[in-house]
């Protein structure tokens, strides 16, 4: 059983180094698995891809449940109630649960973002019916006992420990930039590690895990499990999730640290996952660049060679962010410098970031990675889970595969242009972490 | 022995050998005098801590009076209607979660 931070959605873009290689510019003949996509009766979606060639099957239950929608006061308590999955439930004990599991040669984890709280189950398809008796208690049957995260506690601190600067300073760029909402912090405050409960626990588990919010998905697992996974949960109707329309104010936060780096996130209001225009925004991340395609080479992006032509000497590192969430998005760049003066690379780069060149070579160049990354991400099931769950909990749809790279491939010089407008035209949100002294304000950049 | 069952199930047998044995003249409750093993010191420690400290008060007080050679006037005396077995609840959470390790220890290995 594995509960780890970095399968938060947060880091995969800084932390996936794409290594492409020449793609063919022709259209792709590119099938995708067959999606399946139900609304039951009981009003929790379920999504499937039961024809998916593995051996492995997966089950994730998601609930609409993650910081976007915590109070003021129970700020992180979503991160604990993901660090507490397993714990032990009204009738099986935390023992039960996880040697049963183990026993079965299954992988029990959770994950959690802004907007949903993940459980998945994988295992052969021959043991994970098996498993699933204990995987459905562990959600639905949760009881927080106090002595059981009392003991949990040295766990959550040493995650808020290993938590890497990249992921405080994005954490920082989203409080900037929307303030409430989308705007919580998604890792536990200090301040609350002792002070949230088994009340509160219990409090946000019932007001949130109901089939309302409930999306189950699924690859190498047919419809029909999954139905009777949802009848097995038993979840209580309650009402649907209503987080407040996250609205894009921007801003200025930093935090300083003792770190000889500076870490730097400059984003400006992107769009949402079901906007038209997502497609032209994931492109223009990849002209910007997304690092280095090449190992221990220079990024072809946009950001990166123009930071290189204003002669920098120090070490730097740059990466284009696009976040798409269900009602809105952030796009910027995230930015690691341990110079003296971080304003030499921040001011091209933020340059580029507002008035980006878009030629045609580069739009293409862009295309072509973004569609590897896409197809490199459907070979494997753990990805076509992943973005499937996040599609159906964020849209309430999946859209095929093929259309997903018709998207991509319909998009012109003009639409990455609109795209890179867009973002120069909202108010820039600039978060700060570390070596904070030569960071510029808002107003100077 | 189906008449020592009976003896034993009988509120009257069972409230004239609570009296006989003595603890509740010093105020203290059944759980409070439990052989402190490994499941009863689990149990402790989740107990809330209002019911912690108000054994540790009874057991303090006790060992006071032991120390005096007194017991506390009748009236306060614990009695067999009014001692709660507070930690019994846990102890069994704690016995039965201790026989599950065993059962697999026992079966997986």
């Amino acid at each position: 059983m594995s509960m780890s931070t970095l399968k938060a959605p947060v880091m995969n873009n800084i932390a996936k180094r794409c290594y492409a290689s020449k793609a063919a510019a022709t259209t792709l003949s590119i099938k995708g698995p067959q999606v399946q996509t139900k609304k039951l009766a009981n009003n929790s979606l379920v999504v499937a891809v039961p024809d998916y060639p593995t051996k492995i099957g997966r089950v994730s239950v998601t609930f609409l449940a993650g910081s976007r929608y915590e109070d003021p006061e129970n700020s992180g308590i979503s991160h604990l109630v993901r660090s507490s999955a397993g714990l032990s439930t009204e009738s099986s004990s935390t023992f039960s649960i996880v040697r049963n599991l183990g026993h079965l040669g299954a992988n029990y984890y959770a994950t959690s973002d802004r907007e949903t709280v993940t459980y998945t189950i994988e295992a052969h398809k021959d043991n994970l019916i098996s498993g699933l008796k204990y995987y459905i208690e562990s959600i639905s049957n949760q009881t927080f006992k106090p002595w059981e995260l009392s003991d949990n506690l040295k766990r959550v601190e040493y995650e808020l420990l290993t938590l890497s600067p990249e992921q405080r300073v994005l954490d920082l760029a989203h409080k900037a930039a929307y303030r409430h909402a989308l705007g919580n912090t998604v890792f536990l405050p200090k301040y609350n590690i002792k002070k949230l409960g088994t009340e509160h626990l219990l409090y946000y588990v019932k007001k949130n895990f109901n089939n309302q919010n409930a999306v189950i998905s699924s690859v190498g697992v047919d419809m029909d499990t999954l139905v009777h996974v949802s009848e097995d949960l038993n979840l209580p109707n309650g009402e649907a999730n209503c987080s407040p329309k996250s609205k894009y104010f921007g801003g200025d936060l930093r935090k300083s640290k003792p770190l000889d780096m500076t870490y730097l996130a400059v984003v400006g209001e992107g769009v949402s996952y079901k906007d038209s225009q997502s497609a032209s925004f994931a492109v223009l991340q990849y002209l910007l660049g997304k690092g280095s395609s090449v190992k221990w080479g220079v990024g072809q992006g946009v950001l990166e060679q123009n930071i290189l032509k204003s002669n920098c000497s120090d070490n730097f590192a740059v990466s284009a962010v696009n976040y798409n969430y269900s009602d809105s998005g952030l796009f910027g760049f995230l930015l690691a410098y341990n110079g003296k003066d971080v304003s030499t690379v921040l001011k091209p780069a933020v340059q580029s970031l507002r008035s980006p060149t878009v030629t045609e070579t580069e739009v293409n160049r862009a295309k072509s990675q973004l569609i590897l990354s896409l197809v490199s991400a459907s070979e494997s099931s753990a990805g076509v889970q992943e973005n499937i769950t996040y599609q159906a909990a964020t849209t309430g749809q999946v859209i095929p595969f093929e259309k997903l790279i018709a998207a991509v491939e319909a998009v012109t010089v003009e639409d990455v242009k609109k795209a890179a407008g867009k973002v120069a035209g909202s108010k820039l949100s600039l978060a700060a972490y570390g070596n904070v002294a030569t960071t510029p304000y808002l107003d100077n950049l | 022995m189906p008449i020592m069952k009976a003896l034993a199930s009988s509120v009257a047998v069972r409230r004239w050998a609570y009296n006989l044995s003595g603890f509740n003249r010093y105020g203290l409750h059944h759980d409070d005098v439990l052989q402190e093993n490994d499941d009863v010191k689990e149990a402790l420690r989740r107990l809330p801590a209002h019911k912690v400290d108000e054994r540790s008060f009874r057991i303090i007080r006790a060992m006071q009076l032991s120390l005096q050679k007194i017991e506390l006037p009748k009236e306060q005396w614990t009695k067999f209607e009014e001692d709660d077995r507070y930690l019994k609840p846990y102890l069994e959470a704690v016995i039965k979660e201790r026989e599950e390790k065993e059962y697999w220890e026992k079966n997986y290995y």
